[in-house]
C-alpha cells in the first residue's frame, strides 16, 4: 500500500515539480494538490490521505490556520510543512500546532521522502538543518545556582540597575555616584561571576532573580 | 615719568565703574551735582552784590552823619562853647545806632570833644586827618571793622568832626541772606533729588521691564512682549524689540513648520523604503525561493535517467540548493518574516544567532520584560530592528570586538534597546567618529526620532561602546 500524500502550495511549477518527483519513489503516490488554503482545508475533509504536504505562505488562509484546523486531528493527513523559512520560531510554533514534520525548501528532496515516510509512520521529522533548535534547551550548559552572597549589596544593586539596560551613565545617575564608580562596580561583578559581556550579565540578574523576566 | 601712566590707568579704571553706576543713581547724581553747582554761583554772587551795596550805604550814611554834624557843630566850635559840643556828641551817638563814635578836634589835632566812655583810642588819633571831606577810612577797633568819615568845619579853618559806623548789622544781615541761601539751597536740591528720583523711575521702569522680556524670550516663552506705549524713545526701542520679537517668532514656527515636513517627509521615505524590502523580500522568499527548489527537485529527478550524468547531476542540485540559501540570505537581510511574523525579540534572537554563525562576532540577545508572544507597533519594532541592526554592523566594521551584546528591555512604559560591545570603544564627539560611522549614528538617531524615542551613546577610547534607544510604548 502506497503513502497517499497531498500537495498544498500556491506555486503550480513547484507543485507539478514536487509531483513528478514524488512519483518516482515506488512506495509514494500523490493524492491531490491544492493551491490554496480553503481549497486545501476542503480536499482533507472529504478526501483520504495519508500526509499533507503544507507550505506556509498561501494566499487566503495560510499554512499556519490550515495547521490549526487539521493538524493532530484526528482522520486527518498527518501535516508535514515544508516552507522556505528557516526560523526555528516557525519551527516550534508549527510543532505546537500538532504538525509533525518540518522540511525547508532549500534541503535536499531526498529528505522531503525520508521525512514523508516518518510522518506516514506516526513519526516525527524535523530538517536536520534547524534540528539544533531542538536540542538546544538540553545542550545548553548547566549553571550552578550561584552563591546568593558573592557579590556586596551595592554591587547587587548596580548589577540589577545595569541588566535593566541602564548605560553607565545612566546608572551613575539613578545610584547617584559617579560613572567612574559605576564602572568600578561593574568590571569587579563581571571578574567576580566570570562574565563576558552585558547580556551574560542579565542573564545572571534573569536566573538569580536580581531582576524579574 | 609713571604718574601720568597710572594716573591715565586710574581714570580708565574709573570710567567702567562709572558707567556700570545704576541709571537711577546716575540721574539723581546729575541733578545733586547741578543743584550744588547753581546754588554756589548764585549764593556767592548774591552775597557779594549784597555785601558791597550795603558796604557803600554805609559809607554813605558815614559822609552824610559827619557833614550833617559839622554843620551843626560849626557855631559851638567857633564860640567854644564846649557844653553844647558835647551835648551834640552824645546825642548823635544816642540818636543813630549805626553812629560807633564821633570825634571832634581842632585845627591842630587836639581833641575837643568825643564820644569814647574813657580816652581817646590810639589808633583813631593816629589816623592821619583826610585833607578833604568825603573820604572813607577802614578802622579796625576792639574786633570790629568801622568806616570813618570826617567832614570839616568851616572849611577847616575851625576843625574836623571824625564819624565811625559799625558793620555789624551789615554783618548780621548778610549772615540772614546767607542762612536763608542755604536753607533754600538745601530744600531744593531736596526736591530735585526726589524729582530726579522719580523721573528716574520713570526712565528706568520700562527698561527693567525689557530686560525682563527678553530673559522670558531666552527662557523659551517667545510669546510674552513689552507692553510700553509708544511714544518716547523708550516706547520706540520696546516697539522695535517687539519687532524683533515678533521675526524671531515667525523664524521658529517656519523652522518648526520645515522641520515637521522634513520629518513627515523623512518618516514617508523610510515607510515607503521599508515596504519595498519588505515586498522585494517576500518575492525573494515566496516566489523566486519556491521556484528555485521545484528546479532543484526537477534536477533530482534527473539522477537515474538514461544519458544522465548522475554526478553532474548531483552537482546540480546542491548548487541550486547554494542560490536557494543565498537567496533566503538576502530575503532575510533584506526584512526578515520573522520580524513581521513573531515580533522583535524574536527577530533580534534570530538576528543575533545569525551574525554570531558567520564566526566573526559573538552576538547574544537577552530580553527582559517582554514575552514571547508581545507585539509592539510595527514602526517601533522595525526602528528598533534596524537600529540593532546598524549598531552590530558598525561592530563589525569598527570596533575589532569579539563579542557583542543586544539586550531589550521593556519597563515602566519604555521599550529600550541596548546593543554593547567590547571593542576598542570611539570618542563620541571626535570628528572622525563622525566620518566612518556617522552616518549609521545619524541615522540610527533619525530611526529613533522617527518614532518619538531618543538615542543615547556612551562610549570613550578603550573601553566599548554601548548604544541604547529608548522608545516610549503603551502598557497593555
Amino acid at each position: 500500500m502506497k503513502i497517499r500524500v497531498h500537495i498544498a502550495d500556491d506555486h503550480a511549477i513547484f507543485r507539478s515539480g514536487l509531483r513528478a518527483f514524488l512519483e518516482k519513489t515506488a512506495d509514494i503516490e500523490v493524492a491531490g494538490e491544492t493551491g490554496n488554503g480553503f481549497d486545501t482545508l476542503e480536499w482533507c475533509r472529504s478526501n483520504q490521505a495519508d500526509v499533507l504536504l503544507l507550505d506556509i505562505a498561501m494566499p487566503g488562509l495560510n499554512g499556519a490556520a490550515v495547521a490549526r484546523e487539521i493538524a493532530g486531528r484526528q482522520g486527518m493527513p498527518g501535516t508535514l510543512v515544508l516552507t522556505m523559512h528557516d526560523d526555528e520560531f516557525y519551527l516550534k510554533e508549527f510543532l505546537r500546532l500538532g504538525c509533525r514534520g518540518f522540511i525547508l525548501k532549500s534541503s535536499s528532496p531526498e529528505l522531503l521522502v525520508d521525512g514523508i515516510r516518518a510522518v506516514a509512520r506516526g513519526g516525527i521529522y524535523v530538517d536536520p538543518a534547524l534540528s539544533r533548535h531542538m536540542v538546544a534547551p538540553f545542550s545548553e550548559p548547566q549553571r550552578r545556582p550561584r552563591e546568593p552572597d558573592e557579590l556586596t549589596a551595592r554591587e547587587r544593586e548596580v548589577c540589577r540597575v545595569l541588566a535593566l539596560g541602564n548605560t553607565n551613565e545612566e546608572a551613575a545617575t539613578l545610584l547617584h555616584i559617579s560613572r567612574r564608580t559605576v564602572e568600578t562596580h561593574r568590571c569587579a561583578i563581571m571578574a567576580k561571576l566570570n562574565l563576558k559581556s552585558r547580556s551574560e550579565l542579565v542573564r545572571y540578574a534573569l536566573e538569580n532573580g536580581l531582576i524579574t523576566p | 615719568m609713571n604718574t601720568p601712566s597710572e594716573s591715565t590707568a586710574g581714570l580708565a579704571g574709573v570710567r567702567p565703574r562709572l558707567l556700570a553706576v545704576p541709571l537711577l543713581i546716575k540721574i539723581m547724581g546729575i541733578g545733586g551735582v547741578v543743584a550744588v553747582i547753581f546754588g554756589a554761583v548764585i549764593g556767592y554772587t548774591v552775597q557779594e552784590t549784597m555785601a558791597e551795596r550795603l558796604y557803600r550805604d554805609l559809607a554813605e550814611a558815614a559822609r552824610v552823619g559827619a557833614r550833617l554834624l559839622s554843620e551843626s557843630l560849626t557855631r559851638p566850635v567857633v564860640i567854644e562853647d564846649v557844653a553844647t559840643i558835647r551835648q551834640v556828641v552824645r546825642n548823635g551817638v544816642e540818636a543813630i545806632p549805626d553812629f560807633s563814635f564821633i570825634v571832634v578836634l581842632r585845627p591842630g589835632g587836639d581833641v575837643v570833644a568825643h564820644s569814647f566812655p574813657k580816652a581817646v583810642p590810639r589808633e583813631v588819633l593816629d589816623q592821619p586827618v583826610p585833607g578833604r571831606s568825603g573820604a572813607i577810612r577802614k578802622l579796625a577797633l576792639h574786633g570790629g571793622t568801622l568806616l570813618v568819615a570826617s567832614a570839616p568845619i568851616l572849611d577847616g579853618r575851625a576843625g574836623h568832626v571824625q564819624v565811625g559806623v559799625g558793620d555789624g548789622r551789615v554783618l548780621q544781615a548778610l549772615e540772614a541772606t546767607q542762612a536763608t541761601i542755604l536753607w533754600t539751597l538745601a530744600g531744593c536740591m531736596a526736591l530735585g533729588q526726589l524729582l530726579a528720583m522719580v523721573l528716574g523711575l520713570i526712565l528706568t521702569r520700562p527698561i527693567h521691564h525689557l530686560v525682563h522680556v527678553a530673559d522670558e524670550l531666552r527662557a523659551g516663552r517667545l510669546d510674552s512682549r513689552a507692553t510700553i506705549r509708544p511714544g518716547d524713545e523708550v516706547g520706540q526701542l520696546s516697539a522695535a524689540f517687539n519687532r524683533l520679537a515678533d521675526s524671531i517668532q515667525d523664524f521658529q514656527a517656519r523652522v518648526r513648520q520645515d522641520e515637521e515636513q522634513r520629518r513627515i517627509l523623512l518618516k514617508k521615505l523610510v515607510l515607503s523604503h521599508e515596504e519595498e524590502r519588505r515586498r522585494v523580500a517576500l518575492e525573494l522568499h515566496d516566489e523566486l525561493g519556491p521556484s528555485l527548489s521545484s528546479l532543484r527537485i526537477s534536477a533530482g529527478t534527473l539522477a537515474g535517467r538514461s544519458g544522465v550524468d548522475d554526478v553532474a547531476a548531483a552537482d546540480l542540485e546542491q548548487r541550486i540548493g547554494q542560490v536557494i540559501d543565498g537567496v533566503r540570505r538576502m530575503a532575510f537581510l533584506l526584512r526578515p518574516s520573522v520580524l513581521d511574523d513573531y515580533g522583535l525579540a524574536a527577530a533580534l534572537k534570530r538576528y543575533a544567532e545569525d551574525v554570531t554563525r558567520q564566526g566573526a562576532l559573538n552576538v547574544d540577545c537577552q530580553v527582559v520584560g517582554v514575552s514571547p508572544g508581545d507585539r509592539f507597533p510595527p514602526d517601533v519594532e522595525i526602528a528598533l530592528y534596524r537600529i540593532a541592526q546598524e549598531a552590530v554592523t558598525n561592530v563589525l566594521r569598527h570596533a575589532r570586538a569579539t563579542t557583542a551584546s543586544i539586550v531589550l528591555v521593556r519597563r515602566h512604559g519604555s521599550l529600550s534597546l541596548v546593543v554593547e560591545d567590547d571593542g576598542c570603544g570611539m570618542d563620541p564627539h571626535a570628528p572622525e567618529a563622525g566620518a566612518a560611522s556617522g552616518v549609521g549614528l545619524a541615522g540610527m538617531r533619525e530611526r529613533a526620532h522617527l518614532i518619538g524615542g531618543m538615542l543615547n551613546i556612551e562610549s570613550s577610547r578603550g573601553s566599548g561602546t554601548a548604544i541604547k534607544a529608548t522608545v516610549p510604548i503603551q502598557e497593555t
